[in-house]
């Protein structure tokens, strides 16, 4: 495990404002109340000394609000369409925490299809750079390491930074991250295993970890238990989850018009609403709060991982954070891999 | 003095009850959540304390159960509300109201900590201890509560079947509105770029709407497609729209419970329009939210005495 | 490769109102590029993402077979928005077609097999793709029987007389139309709903003196199905009507002896994408739109009841 370089943290923002020559750098950045990522100024420092920022850097792939395409009428009962730009900008990362960076991986999986490839969301990855930044300090709600994932995990990073006191030492992942950070020195002995005291110490800040396999196979079998009626009970439905979730990709296409000229776009959609199933004919195969909480849950833990071998979870906490009624994942799986839950269900 | 795992405990054994709505311990620091209790053992889970932010009564409407539900002041008031609006059955409610001397607001105590993460909370009545990774912190509740638990003038509910805890001294606040009438002296550019900045946070999540008891419409104005009011993306006056309308249609309903403020994640002032909208309602028709069981609710009820010019300015 | 949230401009040649309720039409697309018509090839059971700019995109059924050139026919029932609109569009309107998407009637694994098309109402739109597709010149010797059983509420609710009309006439494949029973005050009324549509035994329709080439009778689909007893020997039975229909006729097919493997179905679910990303089609952990439409029964009885 040999790391490449060195950079103090002094260096840091020179070094990304020569980055902004090249690239459009996303950095943490105060935003009113909180740390969120967000186009780094001209002259603007970065906030690194934070947990995790409010958005999801997700947003920077698969933004809230997009266009497709949009028309013209021709007068005639004719169209002329045309297809959206789409905004891909040289972009650069910078901060990424190794949750995210997963997340991204796993949003692959469905955008990059080998039968339907999403132009709009692969372009922006193709050109974006992204930096992580190890988690020397996890937050009392990450639960990273239940999820095949971690506070050093290199998946989706392009480069990745620990964080030593006074500098970085600068670990290249991908062919992408060769030489775009540019390096006061190469790392010692010494830093690297400073380094590896550091994973290790963030590691055993982590809630000691559920078997989430567990947790699956238990999911395999309960799709009519009584457990969701119980367990969703205090959800609201709104859309707090889905929304905060660095893997959720559910979307709504819809029409935005005047009388003749108009854009196709898409919207982030969530599968807590009431209408995300309806049909037209106003047949609703989810009628009920807990067959959508139900969903949610399948989703992320079964069925994904039946799809692509992997949970459509990273472990960050948001959810866990900002629900408004503390339903908490944690809790969820932790019942669900729980021995006695599968034998009370075998004995059914 | 009954506590609430006692009352719950009883209602369940008698069979008064289906099940009791109430809060209990959450999962994170400064947080107590609601919990549906069916079983008699399980009422010790019941406790009040002041992170009980959500409003019991968003989960009444069209409950078919026979529920007890844990009542603050505020709560009370969405309950009768409720009951005046056809939305909730009183036989099969049972009501418990808690002497209620506040909420704390988490994202104050998360700023003056400097967002440092926040590892455990205890509740200590007048003060509320805090503990980080850098060590712990006392704060004065009062320094601490929640804005309009701040002017709360319904500790005691005004409305139950039963009461849990002594009733307190209400405060009183005749400058509760004080903020909102220097607001509405600034220019119109000044409130509108307030709106706007306000507008501007929100993700349109929808936590406010679900967390508060009034809004119970079967299909909302913003997931209506024929016709199709907003569009539901993230663009600037659809945003807007949703939130001056959502304001709008709780005005004379919303009784300042503070629920939508504690669910939005983005800290979006949605006071700040409510407020004057309930300060508007006071000043037309002398009319508080759910504290009378008889005055029938002031935008619904129409009586040839009311005065015929607009209602809103 | 192509961005395949585009749709292909094209143009309404051609509209019929196939019902005497006016509720449901067809519509006759051509491409407006030649390069796209001659990129395009479906197969049958797939369906297509239809644009109406300004209003939205639903999707629809190919009803025409991949044999019939020149054209895509889907037929549409005015039930919300983007339908109503596209009702009310006239012919020489551009609209736009994305697709084909989903998978299709595995007639690869029928070769050789008799063939047994139920449907019901308005669910008939790719039944029709897959019959003329079956009894092309180049495709019928492949295949065994062809029997195809089809019902609706009255005679003025069945799509495509004219096609129908045609097949009554053939000799390579058996017909069944039946329409509904009138409903009395003391339940079904043992008479034939239309004249020449002949009741078929209300308590025992396996009893129902059938002729082998088919006919027209009065009788609920699945009743329909019992009384043509068609065989289930080496035969796969493609069921598409609405919920009611396949929960009654299931039982009866199953006990002909069709086996779970040889029973067809295709489902609907709100869609959006139609490509497997947006999220809202899913049954467990496969989406409609892109594992099906179409799913064995043996598939359907390993995923979650929620549709």
């Amino acid at each position: 495990m040999v790391a490449k370089g060195y950079i103090e943290k002094s260096e840091v923002e020179k070094i990304l404002r020569n980055l902004q020559k090249d690239y459009r750098v996303i950095a943490p950045v105060k935003r009113g109340e909180f740390v969120e990522f967000d186009v780094l100024g001209a002259d603007e420092k970065p906030l690194l000394d934070f947990q995790n920022t409010k958005n999801i850097p997700k947003s920077f792939f698969f933004p809230q609000h997009e266009k497709m395409l949009s028309y013209e009428g021709t007068g005639v009962g004719g169209f002329k369409l045309t297809e959206a730009a789409i905004d891909a900008p040289k972009t650069l990362i910078f901060a990424m925490r190794p949750c995210d960076a997963k997340s991204l991986v796993l949003l692959d999986c469905v955008f990059d299809d080998p039968q339907y490839k999403d132009p709009y969301y692969l372009e922006k990855r193709k050109n974006t750079v992204i930096v992580c930044l190890g988690c020397n300090e996890p937050c009392p709600t990450c639960f990273c390491n239940w999820v095949d994932c971690g506070p050093f995990w290199q998946e989706g990073c392009d480069i990745l930074l620990t964080d030593l006191g006074d500098g970085y030492i600068v670990k290249e992942i991908s062919e992408k991250g060769k030489d775009v950070l540019p390096t006061s020195r190469s790392a010692s002995p010494e830093d690297e295993k400073k380094a590896q005291n550091l994973a290790l110490q963030a590691n055993a800040q982590l809630p000691k970890p559920v078997s989430v396999a567990a947790a699956k196979t238990a999911l395999d079998t309960n799709f009519d238990s009584p457990f969701w009626k119980e367990f969703s009970e205090t959800c609201l439905n709104c859309g707090v989850c889905t929304y905060f979730c660095p893997t959720c990709h559910c979307f709504d296409i819809q029409e935005e018009c005047t009388s003749c000229y108009g854009k196709r776009v898409r919207n982030w959609d969530s599968c807590m609403f009431e209408i995300f199933s309806l049909h037209a004919s106003g047949h609703q195969p989810r009628t009920e709060k807990f067959q959508r909480v139900r969903q949610r849950f399948m989703h992320k833990f079964k069925y994904f991982p039946d799809n692509f071998a992997s949970f459509a979870c990273v472990g960050c906490g948001r959810c866990v954070v900002n629900c408004p009624v503390n339903i908490d994942v944690r809790e969820f799986l932790t019942e669900m891999a729980s021995p006695q839950k599968e034998a009370k269900e075998q004995k059914k | 003095m009954t506590t609430l795992a006692e009352i719950a405990k009883r209602l369940l054994e008698s069979g008064k009850v289906k099940c009791v709505l109430g809060y209990e311990k959450g999962t994170l620091p400064l947080r107590s959540r609601p919990v549906f209790i069916r079983k008699p053992e399980d009422a010790s889970k019941l406790i009040f304390d002041s992170f009980c932010e959500n409003n019991l009564a968003t989960y009444l409407p069209k409950r078919a159960e026979k529920t007890a539900v844990v009542a603050k002041g505020c709560d009370a008031r969405s309950i009768v509300a409720l009951a005046k609006e056809k939305q909730i059955a009183k036989e099969n409610l049972y009501v418990i109201g808690v002497v209620c001397g506040g909420v704390v607001d988490k994202k104050k105590i998360e700023d003056m900590l400097g967002q440092e993460p926040i590892l455990s909370a205890e509740d200590k009545g007048d003060s509320i201890t805090v503990t980080t990774r850098k060590g712990s912190k006392e704060f004065k509740k009062s320094e601490v509560l929640r804005e309009n638990c701040a002017v709360c003038e319904f500790k005691t509910p005004v409305a139950y079947d039963e009461l849990v805890g002594e009733k307190i001294e209400e405060g009183k606040f005749p400058d509760k509105y004080q903020a909102v009438s220097q607001f509405e002296t600034q220019p119109s550019e000044k409130r509108w770029e307030k709106f706007v900045g306000e507008s501007a946070k929100c993700i349109r999540c929808y936590a406010c709407r679900q967390a508060c008891p009034m809004c119970y419409c079967p299909r909302c104005f913003v997931d209506e497609s024929a016709p199709k009011w907003i569009d539901t993306g993230q663009d600037e006056s659809d945003v807007q729209i949703f939130q001056l309308v959502r304001a709008l249609h709780l005005a004379g309903r919303c009784t300042d419970c503070g629920a939508c403020v504690s669910a939005c994640p983005m800290g979006v002032d949605i006071r700040n329009l409510l407020q004057r909208l309930e300060k508007s309602v006071l000043d037309k028709f002398g009319h508080r939210v759910g504290v009378s069981p008889d005055e029938p609710m002031p935008l619904t009820a129409y009586t040839l005495e009311d005065k015929l010019d607009t209602v809103i300015e | 490769m192509r961005n395949p949230y585009i749709p292909y401009a094209v143009r309404i040649s051609k509209i019929v109102i196939e019902t005497s309720d006016k509720l449901i039409k067809s519509f006759d697309l051509v491409f407006l590029s030649k390069e796209d018509e001659k990129n395009w090839h479906h197969e049958p059971g797939q369906f297509a993402e239809l644009s109406v700019f300004g209003k939205g995109e639903i999707p629809i059924g190919i009803a025409s077979s991949p044999t019939e050139k020149g054209f895509l026919r889907f037929t549409v029932m005015k039930v919300g928005l983007v339908t109503t609109a596209l009702h009310e569009m006239e012919e020489g309107e551009e609209i736009g077609v994305r697709g084909p998407l989903g998978n299709w009637y595995s007639y690869e694994k029928m070769k050789g097999g008799n063939i047994v098309i139920i449907g019901g109402g308005f669910a008939f739109t790719t039944l029709r793709a897959f019959t003329k597709f079956l009894l092309h010149p180049s495709n019928r010797k492949d295949f065994g029987n062809i029997t195809v059983i089809y019902g609706a509420r009255s005679p003025g609710l069945l799509l495509y007389k004219e096609e129908l009309t045609e097949w009554e006439k053939r000799d390579d494949l058996s017909l069944f139309q039946c329409i509904d029973w009138k409903i009395g005050p003391q339940g079904p009324i043992e008479e034939p709903a239309a004249p020449g549509w002949n009741p078929v035994n209300m308590k025992e329709p396996s009893e129902t003196a059938v002729s082998p080439r088919g006919g027209k009778f009065t009788a609920f689909v699945p009743q329909m199905v019992d009384a043509a007893s068609p065989s289930s020997k080496n035969a796969f039975a493609i069921i598409c009507g609405p919920p009611i229909m396949i929960k009654f006729t299931l039982p009866v097919v199953t006990k002909l002896g069709f086996s779970p493997e040889n029973i067809i179905n295709s489902l609907e679910m709100r869609m959006k994408c139609g490509i497997g990303k947006c999220g809202r089609c899913n049954i467990g952990n496969k989406y409609v739109c892109k594992d099906g439409p179409v799913f064995t029964l043996a598939q359907l009885q390993t995923m979650p009841k929620e549709y």
